[in-house]
């Protein structure tokens, strides 16, 4: 320590000194951006008066964009967002006032479909639901749901999305379980992209629509032979089936029936079940909550999907696949025959849905020919068809597996 | 006295105070892309510029699993055209292998390696504005025997940056991090031969093929970056697997 009278006189110089070694620090400030950062994104999609429509590759990650008006492919987007697998986008929607597009990905059993390590992927991997700006197709939201989601559809309002799940894996794992069979229906906030229910309904749901009014979810129980029927009404949603046969299946995992596919007939007072096993269609009256014995079709050519309507409901447009066909049929009782037109592989190949365009024609959703190895698939088409006679108008070249179409804008609905 | 205390405070007292050094966005953004702890993940070993050169004159004789970053805010696509935009490009990154939480690439840190992006590629500039070709085979064979000379200096120039020394280990970024080979050997040498295998030494090879070419992907373990066919080719994949054998 230092002498009394040393320190005295210096105490001046030892104050300043220590002031000075404990100040004049350099804080660094790093400046802020001007704008958003990672660019502005887009606000205005840019539909064209004729419409577009927007078709999922499932087997290439891509959403492609037809140009209605031009007959042209506008643009191939990704959608996928999980590198380097299958992200297997199926089915999707569009809500146009909000400019965003939704699909639930599907990824298949391995996410890596070859390799010592295939065996280790999990084939429960969760599927993964996007929404994605219609304009620029970048990330606005996304959130977990089941493993195998199947279809998608969206209430009037935009704001709810219900999603299905075709878990065949789950159906097949518990067998003798009838409750863990069930797959769920999943309820999504849109705004928020947050689940905000999760309803067991029935085994291996797919195809779905949801009520004009909003209250009841209708889901192809492909497991059970039934029309899943559940109601939003209350408190608490409640599920009923509907049985095609009158009652269930000996076996959930080999159903007689199979339905797969839902389509709402446009006023609102039908939903048609597809069957992929019996080759049907048959009608359900919302109004009575009974299937209708007298619109059952006949077997048709092939495995039934998505069916299209004409604007006034009057007939609807079936695809199938085995004999790879279009039948028009009339909705009403009798189901009469009015067209049916077969097509060669060259012309389409594995016939998927039907929907009616903004532009007045039907636009096909052509598989194409489609393996896990993308080396050895084929990209399928979409066929704008003539209302008159379903020749074809023109053919839109797309990708790997397209599963689905919807449209925007030229008057769609 | 006391005055000439007090002349040399009253001159001296303003240079005390702290002084502020205005910097662009941008110092941040390199920062961060420099800086493994700014995932904020205890796990995570990797900076951007772990994987990633500046600009293509920086690569040197390493192989890198990532493209240079001159000219990546400028790039139509990335990920070998998996994704159009720089965001959902980086956010790959940050969340997969560095073990970082998305919404912080919506906050200031994104702001800033945006903003040091966007620096990298200057107005009028175009270079390495083109889509880098990254070929991911969704489909791995074994790819046969190599050249075991070459082994080595594969592994120097594609593996030892993060994995450190063959055999030990040393110097790998952490302590996660596989010691090659004889992790790989312990775990895959004793596991039941899958069918379509000659033998286990064929099998762990191919295992590194996998390992290489989809990195974590395989929806069971690690955080490495997978390497593209144009990053490692097959002839040196081929070559580095030589270092593996089973007994």
């Amino acid at each position: 320590m230092l002498p009394r009278t040393l320190l005295s006189p210096l105490s001046p110089f030892l104050f300043l000194a220590s002031c000075l070694a404990g100040c004049g620090e350099e804080r660094v400030v790093y400046d802020r951006l001007d704008a958003s950062a990672w660019g502005s994104g887009c606000t205005d999609p840019g539909i064209p008066d004729g419409g577009l429509g927007y078709v999922t590759n499932s087997l290439m990650n891509s959403v492609a964009v037809l140009d209605l008006g031009a007959g042209t492919v506008r643009a191939t987007h990704p959608i996928g967002v999980g590198p380097l697998a299958e992200n297997g986008p199926h089915h999707l929607a569009v809500d146009l006032a909000r400019s965003v597009l939704y699909s639930p990905l599907s990824f298949p059993a391995a996410a890596i479909p070859a390799g010592p390590h295939a065996e280790h992927g999990s084939s429960d991997t969760p599927g993964i639901f996007v929404k994605r700006s219609l304009c620029d197709f970048r990330l606005l939201g996304q959130v977990d749901v089941d493993p195998n989601p199947g279809d998608m559809v969206l209430s009037a309002d935009g704001r709810t999305a219900y999603v299905s799940h075709f878990d065949l894996r789950r159906a097949q794992a518990n067998v003798g379980d009838p409750e863990r069979q069930k797959s769920n229906l999943i309820v999504i906030d849109t705004a928020t992209m947050t689940r905000t229910a999760t309803i067991p309904v029935c085994v291996a749901a797919h195809g779905m629509v949801v009520s004009s009014d909003g209250r009841t979810v209708f889901m192809a129980c492909y497991g059970d032979d039934a029309l899943g029927v559940v109601s939003l009404d209350g408190p608490r949603p409640t599920v009923r089936l509907v049985y095609i046969g009158g009652s269930p299946p000996r076996s959930t995992t080999s159903p007689s029936y199979g339905p797969y596919s839902l389509a709402l007939s446009p006023d609102g007072a039908s939903v048609w079940l597809g069957c992929a096993v019996a080759n049907v269609l048959i009608a359900y009256d919302v109004a009575s909550g009974t299937l209708d014995e007298s619109r059952l079709t006949r077997r048709l050519p092939g495995k039934a999907w998505f069916p299209g309507f004409s604007p006034d409901g009057s007939t609807m447009v079936v695809p199938t696949q085995g004999r790879d066909s279009v039948t028009r049929l009339s909705t009403g009782p009798g189901l009469a025959l009015r067209d049916q037109r077969y097509f060669t592989p060259e012309e389409c190949t594995l016939p998927h849905q039907v929907a009616y365009g903004p532009d007045g024609l039907y636009y096909l959703v052509c598989e194409g020919r489609h393996t896990s190895d993308p080396a050895r698939s084929q990209p399928g088409s979409i066929l704008a068809l003539h209302p008159d006679d379903l020749r074809t108008v023109r053919s839109f070249p797309v990708g790997v597996f397209p599963d689905a179409i919807v449209f925007a804008g030229g008057g769609s609905r | 006295m006391r005055s000439a205390v007090a002349l040399a405070l009253a001159l001296l007292l303003p240079a005390c105070a702290d002084t502020e050094l205005r910097l662009p966005a941008s110092a941040e953004g390199a920062a961060i892309a420099q800086n493994p702890g700014s995932s904020r993940s205890r796990y995570n070993v990797f900076a951007c510029t772990t994987c990633h050169a500046v600009r293509p004159s920086e690569v040197g004789a390493r192989l890198l699993p990532g493209a240079p970053l001159e000219g990546a805010a400028r790039r139509a696509s990335f990920w070998g055209g998996e994704t159009v935009h720089l965001h959902e490009a980086v956010e790959r990154c940050w969340t997969f292998f560095m073990r970082g939480t998305p919404t912080d690439l919506d906050g200031r840190t994104g702001e800033a390696l945006y903003a040091w992006l966007e620096s990298l590629s200057p107005d009028g500039s175009t270079a390495g504005a083109q889509p880098v070709a990254q070929t991911y085979p969704r489909v791995v064979r074994p790819l046969g025997d190599g050249d075991a000379t070459r082994a080595q200096a594969v592994w120097t120039r594609a593996c030892a940056n993060c994995h450190g020394a063959i055999g030990t280990g040393a110097g790998r970024l952490g302590p996660l991090i596989s010691i090659v080979p004889g992790d790989t050997q312990r775990e895959h040498c004793d596991e039941v031969l899958p069918s379509g295998y000659a033998d286990r030494t064929t099998y762990v090879r191919t295992v590194v093929v996998e390992k290489v070419r989809h990195g974590s992907f395989l929806g069971y373990a690690g955080s490495m970056p997978p390497f593209s066919v144009e990053a490692l080719s097959d002839a040196d994949v081929r070559d580095l697997t030589m270092l593996f054998r089973c007994p």
